[in-house]
């Protein structure tokens, strides 16, 4: 793939999901930070809200109860961002995008402190997973002059009632040979400006991946193919016109 | 030819419930799908969980034009456009991660208060219809500390850099 110096990425990320080791609680999270801390100082907890309905003899009782679920940790730019969890890793680099061997090579770092602190049992999911937002200029423009994939309305219809402005479209495309998803997300962005605002949001992720515990290598290969992936779809669904835009 | 039209500052993801009209099983159906490609498309990327929740701070400030004098039911002044306005534009430069802590809240002197919470520390930036901005930093400790700002663009992003230093410090 060509690189753009006007690259369109809002939010790359690298997700490991894991069979967490069954000792583990929440608590032992917190040593992830003091690995990270020197690249990562600022770090929060994210909360699940949980509705709890408690039925008693007499009445029904609704509580809303906080419990953590990730530990997010921000370098002091704000552009990458780990969350650990029980249940696995994400690492996100937020624009400016730099490029993927950064990214990859900062993910598998930061998977390894992850990895040797908490033990996970295996993998059981991958994902690698780009954002892009694009702004085609003008109040109003053709779809098919930027993108190959986006909501086709009927010619059948006259002109005047095929105009569409708000519309978000999920596909997910199977990936026979990877035994995995694309979910390609096309959706309106909401940015005041006078020109029309897209998302494509691409998120390639493999269940169950076939690779051996601990054969971290060929994990890390995977995500080049992914990567590879990902970008073969990018490129597919947009136009030169849309290059030019992103050149 | 179908033709793509810009976009108002809207939300993207939010379910609209004043448009949920289906009350059969289809309707249920359909609202469970779209929860569930809501929730698979939120995950956990970082863009699409400020994305809404910048919708739901718009949606806010759109309810806020609504009120009217007495809103409260004690006399309270409705907030003014150009109060409205100034806290648009704080929204304008809220960073994602800020986005999680923030909440917008009518004042009953007449205004709105940008309020931001991390566990034990609270901070608001107060624009009142006056015109007066008040910046108060706060926990259950000690005196909250009171700055008082301009409504120019330079106070609100001191503003904001002073609440990011204080309540996620």
């Amino acid at each position: 793939m060509p690189h753009y110096a006007k690259a369109p990425i809002k939010e790359a990320l690298i997700d490991i999901r894991v069979d967490a080791n069954p000792d583990l609680t929440f608590d032992d999270l917190h040593a992830v930070g003091r690995f990270v801390q020197p690249s990562y100082p600022l770090e929060e907890t994210r909360n699940l809200s949980q509705s709890v309905i408690q039925f008693g003899p007499s009445a029904v009782q609704a509580t809303a109860q906080q419990q953590p679920w990730a530990l997010v940790f921000r370098n002091e730019e704000k552009t990458q961002v780990l969350q650990a969890r029980l249940d696995g890793f994400t690492f996100s680099r937020l624009a400016p995008y730099e490029d993927f061997e950064h990214l990859r090579d900062e993910a598998r770092r930061l998977w390894d402190i992850y990895r040797n602190l908490t033990h996970p049992r295996r993998v059981n999911r991958v994902a690698v997973r780009y954002i892009n937002e694009l702004y085609l200029p003008g109040a109003k423009v053709e779809p098919e002059d930027y993108f190959n994939i986006f909501p086709q309305v009927s010619k059948g219809l006259r002109s005047e009632l095929r105009d569409f402005g708000r519309f978000f479209m999920n596909l997910q495309l199977h990936q026979y040979d990877l035994h995995g998803i694309l979910v390609l997300n096309l959706a309106t962005a909401p940015q005041p400006s006078t020109k029309v605002g897209i998302i494509l949001d691409l998120d390639l992720f493999v269940e169950n991946p076939q690779i051996a515990n601990n054969d971290e290598d060929r994990l890390w290969e995977f995500f080049n193919r992914l990567r590879d992936r990902k970008n073969e779809y990018f490129e597919a669904a947009i136009t030169d016109k849309t290059r030019e835009i992103i050149s | 030819m179908p033709m793509l039209l810009e976009e108002p500052v809207t939300t993207i993801l939010p379910s609209s419930p004043e448009n949920d009209t289906a009350i059969g099983t289809a309707g249920d159906l359909l609202r469970g799908y779209e929860d569930e490609v809501r929730e698979s498309v939120i995950k956990e990327a970082i863009y699409w969980k400020a994305k809404v929740l910048i919708g739901r701070l718009q949606e806010k400030i759109r309810q806020f034009r609504e009120l009217r004098d007495g809103w409260d039911s004690y006399g309270a002044p409705a907030p003014q456009p150009s109060t409205i306005e100034n806290v648009g534009k704080v929204l304008a430069l809220l960073e994602p991660f800020d986005l999680l802590h923030t909440k917008l809240i009518p004042s009953a002197e007449g205004g709105v208060a940008v309020f931001f919470s991390n566990g034990t520390k609270r901070a608001y930036l107060e624009f009142q219809n006056s015109g007066d901005v008040v910046l108060a930093m706060y926990d259950r400790q000690s005196e909250p500390e009171v700055i008082e700002l301009t409504e120019s663009d330079a106070d609100k992003t001191r503003g904001l850099e002073l609440i990011r230093n204080y309540v996620f410090s």
